[in-house]
Formats: structure tokens, C-alpha cells, sequence
């Protein structure tokens, strides 16, 4: 998270007086402001694993049990892009099942489908082999027409039956959100 | 070349707007935030390039190198494999002692990334995209990986890479 706050490029106009309170901003706030970043990282290593058995699909805001992580973003700065990404390690206790993964912004719809229910798959998918062969999965996703201030974002999860693992233990999961300025999608 | 940073100073009243002044503090800042530091390497093998290590091993073809001023790093891999069960990938920074997976001395036993195929014969691809804070400085990224199996091979004719940069 920053340590400063962004400001608004000015458009400066003829003669206009300069004073040191707007090169604070400007420059020396806004400056500061890109070389840090606005990014959020979760890592999860070393500790016990995560499990679900939920195989119905999430609401906007759902039992504790659906929810990897949650990344609150305070600083979010004019219109903007968040990139999102999600590294881990995934089991399934029986072949062919399917564990999805998805994120809820603001506690109000789901990056897959935009809307207030997930698609069916979420934004994200792996198959089971069996469960003693782990499936890395890594995703990084754009949102665009992040609005200025306080943003919440749950990485949530569910799948097709069984019981589905992230293996904390023994190796790394990492979720982050990172303000990114303005993509053009083409 | 990435210019140098510095913390941009805070301006007072009757402050003179000197040229020195404005190149370290607003030039080169901006140059050092266009051009942030990175370091990739792309790698083509024209056969397939064997590694067999049971043990973990660095591939030293995809060292990188980076000096970073915020001292967080986002480190990327992407390798495509044939003919083993399951490998792991960890990366080892020595001037730190440190392992990316764990960020101690001590590695976690999985790595970074454990991609396991279904059975030996079918292409695999590892990914991997780890952020981590390791603090400002030189440092040097190595790879490392270990495979079930002596039979570990690295794809022909495609693009192994690794990357890594400020961010």
C-alpha cells in the first residue's frame, strides 16, 4: 500500500502561481506514488493446508468457508485497473473432480460473470488426477473501472465434490491485487 | 541503462526551482518509473535438453539479475516438460540466502511450483509468478528445479523463460 496519497495531474494554465503545497503533490506525492505501488500480496507457506467441501455455488457475500483470502485495497487512486493473480498448489481427493476458483469485488458481483452469481466454473478451473498429484494453478486477470477510494476483493472457492486442498505445507500460495493504471483492450 | 532513483524531495516555501534540483529529482525519477529494473532470459533448445536431477539442481541457463530500489520483486517462469511424473521449481537468491518459495534459508520441500503429469510421455507445462519484498539491493536469481524421474526433459522448439522485475 502506498505510504502517500495520489493526486490528480493538474492541468496547469498560463501564469498560474505554483506553490510549494502543489509540487508536494504533483510531484513529489504522485512520483513517490509510482515507485511504490499500490500492491497487495497474501502468501500463505508453512502452515496447515486449506480444505473445502462446498459444492454449491458462492453468493456475493458467503459463508467464511468459500473464502481463500480477502485483499482490501485502501488507496485506490483515479479510475484505474487492478491485476489480479493467484498462484497454488490444488488437490482433489478423486480423480476428475473440479475445483473453481473465482474473486468478488466489493462484495457486490464476481469477476468470471460480472454479475452477482459466479459462472459455473468461476474464473478459474482445475481437474483432479488423483490425489496424490497436485495441479499448479496460476492466473492473473485484469478488472477494469476500479472507482477511487476502499476496494475488497475475496478470493473464494468451491468445487464438484470431494474435498479439495491448497497445499499451504509444503510450498507457497500467494494472491495479489495491483493497481495497474488503464489497459487497452483489443 | 535505468537512471537513479532518489526520494523526491519535499519542496518549501521560496524553494528555487534549480536545474540540478529538477533533473535528479523529477527527470531521473521519471526515467528510473518508466524503465524499472528487469531482467529476462528466453530460452529456444534446438533438442531437447535433458535434466535429470533427482536432487535439486540449478539450471544455471536462467540465471537473472536485478538491482532494485523498492526491494520488491516479481519473479515469472514458464518451462515445458517431457517424460517425467512430477517436477519442482524453486528459485535461489545467494546474496540473500534465500529461497523465493519459503523466503528463509531453508527451502520449502514443494518449491514454488510442483506440476505433476499425468503419466511420463505427456508435455507439461510449470508457471509460476511469485511477488515477494526482499528489500533493496543486487541480487541474483537462480533457478532451481528436481524431477521424480531421471528422465526429465526440457521441450525442443518452444520458448523457456524466466523473468524477473521491480515492481
Amino acid at each position: 500500500m502506498p505510504t502517500v496519497d495520489w493526486f490528480t495531474p493538474t492541468d496547469w494554465l498560463t501564469r498560474e502561481k505554483v506553490t510549494a503545497s502543489d509540487f508536494n503533490e504533483q510531484i513529489k506525492s504522485n512520483i513517490q506514488w509510482l515507485f511504490e505501488k499500490n500492491l497487495i500480496v497474501v502468501q500463505r507457506s508453512g502452515i496447515t493446508d486449506l480444505t473445502t467441501t462446498n459444492t454449491a455455488l458462492p453468493s456475493t457475500t458467503p459463508a467464511a468457508s468459500y473464502i481463500i483470502n480477502t485483499v482490501y485495497m485502501d488507496k485506490a487512486s483515479q479510475d484505474t485497473s487492478v491485476r489480479f493473480m493467484f498462484d497454488g498448489n490444488v488437490f482433489n481427493s478423486s480423480s476428475g473432480n473440479e475445483t473453481y476458483f473465482d474473486i468478488i469485488v466489493d462484495q457486490t458481483y464476481f469477476l468470471s460473470s460480472g454479475t452477482a452469481t459466479p459462472n459455473t466454473k468461476g474464473m478459474a478451473v482445475v481437474t483432479s488426477q488423483n490425489n496424490a498429484r497436485p495441479i499448479w494453478i496460476s492466473f492473473q486477470r485484469f478488472l477494469e473501472g476500479v472507482t477511487v477510494g476502499s476496494r475488497r476483493f475475496d478470493f473464494v472457492w468451491w468445487h464438484s465434490a470431494g474435498t479439495s486442498t491448497i497445499n499451504y505445507t509444503n510450498t507457497m500460495a500467494q494472491f495479489s491485487a495491483e493497481e495497474y493504471g488503464q489497459p487497452d483492450y483489443q | 541503462m535505468v537512471a537513479s532513483w532518489t526520494p523526491p524531495k519535499t519542496w518549501v516555501l521560496d524553494d528555487v526551482f534549480e536545474a540540478a534540483v529538477a533533473n535528479t529529482h523529477i527527470r531521473n525519477n521519471f526515467d528510473y518509473l518508466f524503465s524499472r529494473p528487469k531482467d529476462y532470459v528466453n530460452i529456444n533448445y534446438g533438442a531437447v535438453q535433458s535434466i535429470p536431477s533427482m536432487t535439486w539442481a540449478n539450471l544455471s541457463a536462467f540465471e537473472l539479475s536485478l538491482s532494485t530500489e523498492t526491494g520488491v520483486i516479481e519473479y515469472n517462469v514458464n518451462l515445458f516438460i517431457n517424460g517425467i511424473i512430477w517436477v519442482k521449481v524453486d528459485v535461489y537468491i545467494p546474496e540473500l540466502n534465500i529461497w523465493l518459495s519459503s523466503g528463509t534459508a531453508t527451502q520449502l520441500s514443494n518449491g514454488i511450483a510442483w506440476r505433476d503429469s499425468a503419466s511420463n510421455g505427456y508435455d507439461i507445462g510449470i508457471h509460476a509468478s511469485v511477488i515477494r519484498d526482499i528489500g533493496a539491493g543486487d541480487y541474483t536469481f537462480q533457478l532451481w528445479y528436481v524431477a521424480q524421474s531421471t528422465s526429465a526433459d526440457l521441450i525442443d522448439n518452444i520458448n523457456h523463460t524466466a523473468t524477473v522485475k521491480e515492481v
